[in-house]
């Protein structure tokens, strides 16, 4: 307790690398540490690819990402193909990159609207008193203790599978996540005394929310969304898989691995490419997500 | 400074430096700093932040940031260098005989396991074997007592409470009786009562101090308030711009000093022990090489006219408001307010403490009203309930006569009072993450007052009257010192013109000198803009400068109230005696004060 050396020790580089000093902060304010920085640059490259991919997928693909040709069928990677081609002859460099745009369009609005419920359900049980805050946290984690995926392969089984579908479930599975780390931001906020002497001089609470408040739950939000919109890539991926996803002959990640798991032995480009691509995805957001936070818990620390 | 062999500590020729950043040159934090404790001596170090004071305590301790470079020098106890000791040597050393106590308290406590229950982990993870039953009753004996030594009322509550149930001061001297358990050689306190109240800090002192003889226990007493080091220490070290500047016993240094910035370091701590017959020295600007970093005094512009108020007017503003009190209306007037925390869901509500209780006063338009009382006595949340923060169980609060709060009915008048507060620490109280000019405009910008331009005016114009010079508009908080960030804070109170302001311990948390510049704007703001004050601290040299009347609490009660002449001369409460023989006491002397800690 008193002598816990090394959270005494983080107290204090805090305090040292904060600006108590008014300004003249010691030591290395904002910069990463090594292991900070990696994480940083892998990640960055590996979603530099992607987003690469993503930019030249809008304009120009080799092949069109549906076209047929029974010449090239099961071709191996050639310069004319060069990730190879599937049983019906089709480019698979030409549908990862249209992959790349439905699985991102997906997880991003997926994540947008787990956001925006969230933001409001956490917003709300954080203002709110302790009856109804505790009803709406209930909420949240009666959705929180079902099964994600489970629950939303339930509501894309009921209504018709298709992006939008996919896009809505995604998002209400995602929400409570975010609902729980906006609560628990904004009931730490109120008790600081910024946020008291805001509402002494008369903000009232959606001001108060959204122009004193939020600024300060940013940083801990950031990481979360990254992380989001790779779980969501993956949640898509998993969904599509199943076959609940993306209906063919449109293409995503994960619609690949399903259509094309039985050549595995065939032709095992057709699988291993978008695997690939999933992997560089979620690992790049995985690393960037924890740079962030390395980075934003620093700048956190200024108070 | 000559070497000794007989000092328990002993430290030679540090220098300290963190590595560049950013281009910078490499600074050091300490340059050449040698002092020496002898055992059961207790030294103090005073300077302003930003000197090396903690710095030094770390390196002593060894809990220096992994950033920080010791260029040279070393560091004795009992003879044995620690600097060169691998790592898992000293942090055993730093369990049994250093120990080291901080000033924030909250951060250093686990808010999940009650104080009793951490106190003992101090004893068993201190003590090799197993503990028996027995030992486990003798541990709690030990605590409670050593928690009634510091000063407790009622230890076995203490024991079983949890740290945010109990006040910032309690939580401190929880600390302290933690690491007094020990009873470690070398005790480290990095200002340990800067947040507590007069009376409290007595004890602690007294405390601290009787151990010290008992035990032989040498303590390094860090702290930015001369009067505290000239009651407790033995020696004195003066530090400034990371070196030692003088090194003497307390008598040399604080009645002869040397050194020309330990004169003006007295100056100016001479003006908080200001008596009534005395007047404001104007904050002067040769402190400026108080600090290497934007210093106050050299970057605020208010040292210009030794307009120094004298008590006798004061003296006489405050009869003639007793005298017209009959027929003037009260600015602000509490009436029977009672308070307190609902006990949680599970809890046992016997437990629930009034936390104010029949709590009736008034300020007057144009005053200066004075709260004092011990920690954890309501004051805070007195403040609280009065803008509006936290609701009362019962009572009224009228606004010039007019009733805005009715708590008993249940029935708010939903008109928040026109008050402004000023909080204690000005690291919390603005958001980090905006602007000052934005800060401070904001108020206004919220009740739709004036265009963008008008604002931007009234901006810079209150920007002048608290002495913020105009470059600092574009600033966030945080690149701003202590004293400049409370001009911010007591800025942002008065954008709405209120006609009273809270000033919750407003300079407590600051520098002395800086002190002096933030008391001087708080009067300059009463004589130009009559505003009247309610100003709450636990300093009654502070109350006694510049208030008219005052009112004492203690445990949620007003206990007595009246001019600042009859409280101070004629007490007539043992709360307010107390406080006053508190801060009275001179140099601390076992012999004498030896009732007053238990």
């Amino acid at each position: 307790m008193i002598r816990n050396a090394s959270s005494i020790r983080s107290r204090l580089r805090a305090r040292l690398s904060g600006s108590r000093q008014g300004g003249s902060s010691v030591g290395n304010p904002g910069g990463l540490s090594s292991s900070g920085r990696i994480a940083l640059f892998v990640g960055s490259l590996f979603i530099g690819i992607i987003l690469v991919f993503l930019f030249l997928s809008i304009v120009h693909t080799p092949y069109s990402p549906e076209e047929m040709n029974s010449a090239a069928k099961y071709a191996s990677p050639s310069w004319a193909h060069w990730f190879g081609c599937d049983n019906f002859g089709r480019d698979i460099l030409s549908r990862i990159m249209k992959g790349t745009q439905t699985t991102i369009l997906i997880s991003l609005s997926a994540i947008s609207i787990a956001l925006l419920l969230g933001g409001l359900l956490g917003s709300a049980a954080g203002f709110l008193p302790g009856l109804s805050d505790m009803m709406l946290m209930q909420v949240s984690d009666a959705v929180m203790a079902f099964p994600g995926i489970l629950l939303a392969l339930v509501f894309v089984a009921v209504y018709h599978p298709g992006p939008s579908t996919i896009i809505l479930a995604l998002g209400i599975v995602f929400a409570p996540g975010y609902a729980r780390v906006i609560r628990s931001g904004i009931r730490q906020m109120k008790e600081r005394e910024y946020i008291l002497q805001a509402q002494i001089l008369g903000v009232r609470t959606p001001r108060l929310l959204f122009v004193h408040m939020l600024p300060g739950l940013i940083p801990q939000l950031i990481p979360a969304v990254v992380i989001g919109i790779a779980n969501a890539a993956l949640a898509e991926a998993g969904m599509s898989y199943l076959g609940l996803g993306i209906q063919p002959p449109n293409a995503s990640w994960g619609k690949m691995l399903a259509d094309y798991q039985s050549d595995l032995f065939i032709a095992p480009w057709t699988v291993i490419w978008p695997s690939m691509f999933l992997i560089l995805f979620v690992l790049g957001l995985y690393f960037l997500s924890e740079a962030l936070r390395i980075r934003l818990d620093k700048g956190g620390t200024r108070r | 400074m000559s070497c000794d062999k007989e000092y328990l500590l002993e430290v030679v020729g540090l220098t300290l430096s963190f590595p560049a950043a950013d281009q910078r040159p490499a600074k050091n934090v300490l340059n050449n700093v040698s002092f020496g404790i002898r055992r059961g001596e207790i030294l103090g170090i005073v300077g302003e932040s930003g000197c090396g004071k903690t710095i030094t305590a770390l390196s002593v301790a060894g809990l220096l940031p992994p950033a920080a470079q010791i260029e040279s020098g070393s560091v004795f106890l009992n003879g044995q260098n620690l600097l060169a000791l691998p790592d898992d040597k000293r942090r055993r050393l730093l369990g049994q005989d250093i120990c080291m106590i901080f000033q924030e308290p909250l951060s250093a406590l686990n808010p999940l396991m009650t104080i009793g229950k951490q106190l003992t982990e101090v004893l068993t993870s201190h003590s090799d074997h197993r503990i028996v039953r027995a030992e486990k009753a003798e541990n709690h004996k030990k605590i409670i007592e050593m928690l009634a030594n510091v000063g407790f009322d009622n230890p076995s509550r203490i024991y079983n409470a949890y740290p945010h149930q109990i006040s910032g001061g309690q939580r401190q001297r929880a600390l302290i009786a933690g690491c007094l358990l020990l009873k470690p050689s070398l005790l480290i306190a990095d200002e340990p009562t800067t947040a507590l109240d007069t009376v409290t800090q007595a004890q602690i002192l007294d405390q601290i101090r009787r151990i010290s003889n008992k035990l032989n226990l040498s303590v390094l007493f860090i702290s930015h308030n001369l009067l505290l080091v000239e009651k407790l220490c033995d020696r004195a070290a003066v530090m400034h711009g990371s070196k030692i500047i003088e090194c003497d016993t307390v008598e040399e240094v604080l009645h002869h000093p040397k050194n020309p910035y330990t004169a003006e370091l007295l100056r100016h701590s001479s003006f908080a022990a200001l008596s009534l017959s005395k007047k404001v020295p104007a904050a002067s600007d040769s402190a400026s090489g108080a600090s290497d970093d934007s210093d106050d005094s050299s970057a605020s512009p208010d040292t210009g006219a030794p307009s120094g108020f004298d008590a006798a007017s004061v003296i006489g503003a405050a009869s003639a408001i007793d005298a017209a009190s009959a027929e003037i209306t009260p600015l602000l007037s509490l009436s029977h307010l009672n308070a307190g925390y609902e006990g949680a869901f599970f809890q046992n509500s016997q437990d629930d403490k009034d936390i104010l209780s029949d709590v009736s006063i008034s300020v007057y338009p144009g005053e200066i009203m004075g709260l004092v009382g011990t920690s954890g006595g309501g004051k805070t949340t007195l403040a609280r309930v009065i803008t509006g923060l936290l609701p009362a169980s019962s009572g009224q609060i009228f606004e010039n006569g007019r009733l805005i709060f009715d708590f008993s009915q249940k029935k708010h008048a939903y008109s928040r009072p026109s008050v402004g507060l000023v909080f204690q620490d000005p690291y919390g109280s603005l958001n980090p993450y905006k602007t000052i000019s934005w800060l401070l405009e904001e108020p206004l910008r919220v009740h739709r007052i004036g265009t963008k331009a008008s604002r931007r005016e009234q901006v810079l114009s209150m920007m002048k009257d608290v002495g913020l010079p105009e470059e600092y508009l574009n600033y966030y908080p945080h690149q701003l010192s202590g004293g400049l960030r409370q001009r911010v804070a007591i800025a942002m109170s008065l954008m709405l013109s209120p006609s009273l302001i809270i000033a919750d311990e407003p300079v407590s948390a600051l520098d002395v000198s800086v002190q002096t510049q933030i008391l001087k704007l708080l009067w300059d703001l009463h004589e130009k803009k009559g505003t009247a004050f309610l100003f709450i601290s636990h300093d009654l040299r502070v109350i006694r400068t510049l208030c008219s009347r005052v009112a004492v609490m203690e445990n949620g009660r007003i206990v007595e109230s009246g001019t600042i002449e009859e409280i101070f001369t004629h007490p007539k409460h043992a709360a307010t005696k107390n406080l006053i023989n508190a801060e009275k006491s001179g140099r601390f002397d076992d012999h004498k004060h030896s009732g007053q800690g238990s």
